[in-house]
């Protein structure tokens, strides 16, 4: 094939696509909206090209949408990758299908409100009654490992997002015997959705102090990155011992850099207090195999406090200052008030709260998380950034309108890619 | 399937090809845009609620997934693919797309798409060859129970314009006929003692496989 290759890049060499003008015909819009809302591209001639087009000519823009977003790449392509990404730490398209990516798939398919994968109590799984899987154990393949959702996206001839079915009610581990083996299962007793799902659990709550839960939370949800929501005004009373306040012999450092975060991922992170996860490399994908796990359904207390929470809350053996806030129970506090921070996020609801569900529902029902979807689902489709003197108000206006009408995430994509903007010229 | 032996001249044009590759696509056609789409950075600034990341571009590249999906659609084959087409799919993953940054598209990646258009051309060669030469979408004037040298460059360059039309949404160009009615007489000169009809599969499956991974196919 090398001589192919060869053929391929001289074929590359001569000719610049960004050079080619866009085809603004009723043809040439319709490959466009197909080739953005299903991830692939299509034939110039294709049926779905045509009748794309058709509706265009009739300046039927939103029925043009509709025929792109009933496609099945939509979610098996367009949708999963707009998930997956947001899935784990490494934040790229090169991650195993997961329970977190299932989830928006299914909310997506069924049109309810996108909301739901930040507090609701439920996942999404293979329907037995469409697909067969040899992983279709509850325990082994989905809650102790992705061996479920790895087969099922293996599955080629699977339409997935038409495979997967809605289960009310998040399981967990309580108990496992020799070998790992489960001995008993209980209901999640603090569902959130995605927050809980084991995906994010297994990227986030691994090993580290429950902090990055909190960072990766706001990175995914609300569009923004630790240090630009830090705030040194904010309380520290909330700061774990584990955190000096005298970096390097200097008091000024933790006043004027440390506190700004820390203030802002230890008020939050006792949301997490309860939920560790026990990662192993068994399946062939390291770090990714193991048990989300609970306090109160298996894992051990604190010795250093008796309380509750794992112990990596409180970090007995790392205590770099006696007098730090010490986690006895999950709740948590909004300490993201401050009035850049405040604008920033438009938070509605209460500003303490207790466990993931409650912490769900705050990001949830902030100004931000529609406006951050907008951005999102912009990347997703339109592929450029915005001035910036235009982004705000793009974002701002598409957020309040998928907001008002109900946080459907196929409203969010035909708004956006139907927008006069979305498309270069 | 047994593909002609590369040559010491096309090893030489493989490497001036790079050189090529890298300076047309990195610095005098496209930099402005290609420098311009260096990531996608959903994060924010502290003075407006999102700020500008500099991704200006009209284009993205095809992740690993896309790029498999797209060769299927275009090809007008089944999205499921065949088994060896899921395999080699599997084995080239990785140098596929992680992103759609186009910072991204590199000579690996480009030798990976090589080897899966390779496989998914394989398919769609097997597919057109069962069928009545006027029922064919992509070969219809090209015989396969003929060597290569039976066929006419007429034939081969009208499938070549099919393929182009399916994957990059356009004819070839004047430029581009040259180069796949120069790749059609080399492909033949080269042949020597495999020249049998078995051949002529493979010069349809490789000028397939050149269209489908080469840059214009890659990007949306």
């Amino acid at each position: 094939m090398s001589h192919v290759f060869a053929f391929a890049l001289l074929l590359s060499a001569t000719f610049c696509p960004f050079a080619m003008a866009q085809d603004s015909s009723p043809q040439g819009q319709a490959q466009w909206l197909l080739e953005r809302l299903t991830g692939v591209k299509w034939p110039a001639d294709s049926t779905q090209v045509n009748q794309v087009a058709q509706k265009i000519s009739a300046g039927d823009k939103a029925g043009a949408a509709d025929i792109a977003l009933s496609q099945p790449q939509f979610l098996n392509v367009t949708v999963k990758q707009f998930a997956l990404q947001m899935s784990t730490r490494e934040e790229n398209l090169q991650v195993p299908f997961n329970d977190f990516t299932a989830a928006f798939m299914g909310v997506t398919r069924d049109n309810t409100d996108a909301r739901e994968l930040l507090y609701g109590n439920f996942y999404y799984k293979a329907d037995p009654a469409k697909v067969t899987l040899n992983a279709m154990d509850l325990g082994n393949d989905i809650l102790m490992s992705n061996r479920h959702y790895q087969e099922l996206a293996g599955r080629r001839d699977v339409d997935v997002g038409a495979s997967l079915i809605r289960v009310e009610g998040q399981m967990l581990v309580a108990a496992q015997g020799d070998q790992g083996v489960i001995t008993s299962m209980v209901p999640n007793p603090d569902p959130a959705g995605v927050l809980t799902s084991r995906a994010f659990l297994a990227a986030h709550a691994t090993a580290g102090t429950n902090r990055r839960l909190v960072e990766y939370t706001f990175r995914e949800f609300e569009c923004i990155k630790m240090p630009e929501w830090s705030d040194t005004s904010a309380p520290d009373v909330r700061i774990g011992r584990d955190i000096s306040r005298a970096p390097g012999g200097d008091p000024t450092k933790f006043q004027t850099s440390c506190k700004g975060c820390h203030t802002q991922m230890d008020g939050f992170r006792g949301a997490f207090a309860r939920w560790d996860y026990n990662g192993s490399a068994n399946d062939g994908f390291p770090g990714y195999a193991g048990v989300t796990q609970r306090v109160d359904s298996g894992v051990d207390t604190d010795p250093t406090t008796g309380s509750k929470v794992v112990r990596k809350m409180n970090r007995p053996n790392f205590i770099e200052y006696a007098g730090g806030f010490v986690t006895k129970d999950d709740s948590w506090i909004n300490n993201a008030r401050g009035t850049a921070n405040a604008m920033r996020f438009g938070w509605s609801g209460d500003s303490t709260g207790k466990g993931v569900n409650s912490f769900g529902r705050l990001i949830a029902n902030s100004n931000r998380f529609p406006q951050c979807m907008a951005k999102r689902v912009w990347a997703s489709v339109c592929k450029y950034d915005l001035p910036a003197d235009q982004a705000d108000a793009m974002f701002v206006s598409l957020g309040l309108n998928w907001a008002t009408s109900g946080y459907k995430f196929k409203d969010l994509f035909k708004a956006v890619a139907t927008h006069a903007k979305c498309r270069q010229q | 399937m047994k593909i002609p032996t590369i040559s010491r001249k096309w090893k030489s044009i493989s490497v001036i090809i790079v050189g090529m590759f890298g300076l047309s696509t990195l610095s005098f056609n496209c930099a402005p845009s290609l420098f311009q789409a260096a990531s996608y950075n959903l994060s924010s600034t502290g003075l407006g609620i999102f700020s500008l990341d500099n991704i200006q571009s009209k284009y993205s590249l095809l992740s690993a997934e896309q790029s498999y999906q797209t060769m299927l659609n275009v090809t007008g084959q089944n999205l499921t693919g065949t088994a060896a087409q899921q395999t080699e799919y599997n084995q080239r993953f990785n140098s596929l797309g992680a992103t759609n940054n186009l910072a991204n598209l590199t000579g690996s990646l480009m030798l990976g798409s090589t080897s899966v258009a390779g496989e998914v051309c394989n398919g769609l060669v097997a597919k057109e060859k069962a069928l009545a030469a006027d029922a064919r979408r992509f070969f219809r004037g090209i015989n396969f129970t003929v060597r290569p040298s039976d066929n006419n460059l007429a034939a081969f360059l009208s499938a070549v314009d099919v393929l182009a039309v399916s994957a990059w949404g356009r004819n070839i160009n004047a430029e581009e006929q040259v180069l796949f009615s120069q790749y059609f007489e080399e492909f033949k000169a080269n042949l020597k003692t495999t020249n049998n009809a078995q051949q002529t599969d493979n010069l349809c499956i490789t000028a397939c496989s050149a269209v489908l991974s080469s840059f214009d196919a890659l990007v949306y």
